[in-house]
């Protein structure tokens, strides 16, 4: 049964006078205790997606429904305000800097799961136990912790709230590949243990093809293919090709077979449409964010 | 394209483009090594990777080997060699050397307020001693060098409207307009979409073969270098744990670290998906 129901989503930047589509007619489903993978380069949109299901920007136009009833992710309040979580990329900055891991923890579970002071206090032992970190840590300040156990306390936060949706932006990409790994079983594991369901957003073909159970493909603020895991695995797309085509393997001879069969000038080669001077459609890279501009 | 490479090999051992030996760093306030006896040799025309995780010391030989290493850590040890002629002293490397390194963000290593062509123009001038004129003209046809389709247009851009890719090909036009000898790229595609990536490194791969110049390519992702680098070193908490030939460091690690490597980077390969 369908946990989010998303249909006809768009998300229209205005910048330097004129619009950008970031979100252009999209429409998604997530099941119980599924996930979603949302793979595509940046400026695809798919931080756009997650962050609206998220509730931290309004959509221009499009419907979501969770749970059955209409989400009104303009005001998430109650049960909403708590069912639907979200992971981001860089915990360090996600986390309060000035925070022990504690008092992290124990805030959503005082203001959104109702636990008075002691219960919350009591609770962040097993959260700590849940995403296996020492119940040591919870005296320390991110700072003091490695980017992995960083994340590990940012997806505890998570849990926090008992969430049944988890928005997972990028949650292993500033990570060493051995540290996204661990993140990734960790992942799992939850979801298995709590029937979670994620809407897992990444550019890391390995992390979505190890996580996911449906996958879509965005490009400019649509979806292009759709599908199960043979998306990845047998893509349609002209688009998914190019994308799993340019993931580096550990097969020294796939560089120079690429290399060899290129055409003379590879940028050409690889992009269907001639490569942009101006790349507008990269509201998270670009220094000029249109996000500020409108909140 | 690729049928020029073995070639290379055969005649690039005898004279190394850089050598680093004993390299030895430290953090001052601790007295923390950051690198130990750390030794590397790059030829010319040789795409020479250097691989470990976080905190493995990586960036911080390419910081001492451009000489600008950050406050607070401190060489101890090490001799550099180009062509064989001492340049352990840092001025003696500068400019003469013709080092060039390019950075993880593009964007954050170009100027925010300059014209990438005037940015280009001016190391021109700088390196090659050309005149306004011939350093604008130098600058265009760098851009169009790294594959920029129409380089005056692109010349009159700022950074801020250019893509995270093109900041980068702006970024290796500019290093190209040293003349360099060696071209230090540290993490050069890391914050890039895996497209652009494939691009880019194909890229330095195309210029390497081109002018020659060795290259020290300093990345976490062992795919990257499995694609790009000729010859492969694994540092480890600042120790060089293993070096060899990518295929045969690839095919046999024999360093415990290099094989955990691997498996990490094969790990998720390795599962089935979720379903």
């Amino acid at each position: 049964m369908a946990l989010l129901e998303v249909t006809g989503l768009h998300r229209v930047f205005k910048s330097r006078g004129h619009e950008v589509r970031a979100l252009d007619g999209v429409d998604v489903t997530v099941a119980k205790g599924r996930t979603l993978a949302v793979v595509g380069e940046s400026g695809s949109g798919k931080s756009t997606l997650g962050s609206i299901v998220a509730g931290l920007q309004p959509p221009s136009a499009g419907e979501l429904r969770f749970d059955g009833t209409p989400l009104d992710v303009r005001r998430l309040r109650g049960p909403e305000r708590r069912r639907i979580q979200m992971v981001f990329q860089s915990p360090l900055q996600s986390l309060n800097a000035r925070y022990r891991v504690e008092s992290t923890l124990t805030e959503p579970l005082r203001l959104l799961a109702g636990l008075d002071r002691r219960q919350a206090s009591a609770r962040v032992d097993e959260l700590l136990a849940a995403v296996h970190l020492p119940a040591e840590l919870r005296h320390r300040r991110p700072g003091e912790l490695s980017g992995g156990q960083q994340q590990r306390v940012a997806i505890a936060r998570a849990l926090a709230a008992d969430p049944d949706l988890i928005v997972l932006d990028e949650p292993t990409s500033g990570l060493d590949q051995s540290i996204r790994g661990r993140i990734v079983t960790l992942l799992r594991e939850l979801q298995a243990e709590r029937g979670l369901s994620y809407i897992f957003i990444t550019h890391d073909i390995a992390v979505a093809r190890a996580c996911a159970h449906e996958v879509v493909v965005m490009q400019r603020g649509q979806i292009v293919e759709r599908g199960g895991l043979e998306v990845l695995d047998a893509p349609q797309h002209p688009y998914t090709r190019t994308l799993l085509a340019a993931v580096p393997g550990m097969d020294p001879a796939a560089g120079r077979r690429r290399r060899a069969s290129a055409a003379p000038d590879p940028s050409a080669a690889l992009d269907p449409e001639p490569a942009p001077l101006e790349q507008d459609l990269e509201p998270e890279a670009s220094s000029h964010n249109p996000h500020t501009e409108e909140s | 394209m690729s049928a020029t490479r073995p070639a290379a090999e055969t005649t690039r051992r005898d004279v190394p483009l850089l050598a680093i030996e004993g390299l030895g760093v430290v953090a001052e306030a601790t007295g923390a090594p950051i690198l130990t006896d750390v030794s590397l040799e790059v030829a010319p025309g040789e795409i020479v990777g250097l691989v470990g995780e976080s905190g493995s010391g990586k960036s911080m030989t390419s910081f001492a080997t451009m000489g600008i290493l950050p406050r607070g850590v401190r060489q101890t040890a090490g001799r550099f060699t180009v062509d064989g002629e001492d340049v352990t002293d840092v001025r003696d490397r500068s400019v003469s050397s013709r080092f060039a390194m390019i950075f993880q963000n593009p964007r954050d290593s170009l100027n925010p307020l300059m014209r990438v062509g005037d940015q280009i123009a001016r190391i021109a001038a700088l390196h090659q001693g050309m005149s306004r004129a011939q350093a604008r003209a130098e600058a265009v046809s760098m851009l169009e060098r790294v594959h920029i389709p129409d380089g005056e247009r692109a010349a009159r851009a700022y950074p801020h409207q250019l893509s995270g890719g093109m900041c980068q090909r702006v970024m290796i036009a500019m290093a190209l307009a040293c003349r360099p000898r060696l071209l230090i790229a540290d993490e050069p595609t890391t914050a890039l979409d895996v497209t652009v990536q494939a691009r880019i490194l194909d890229l330095v791969v195309e210029l390497t073969e081109e002018t020659g110049c060795g290259v020290l390519l300093v990345t976490h992702d062992l795919g990257v270098v499995a694609e790009t680098c000729d010859r492969l070193n694994v540092l480890y908490r600042g120790d060089l744990v293993e070096s060899g030939p990518v295929d045969r460091v690839l095919a046999a690690p024999r360093h415990e670290y290099t094989r955990y490597l691997l498996e990490s980077a094969n790990e998720l390969e390795d599962t089935d998906g979720a379903a």
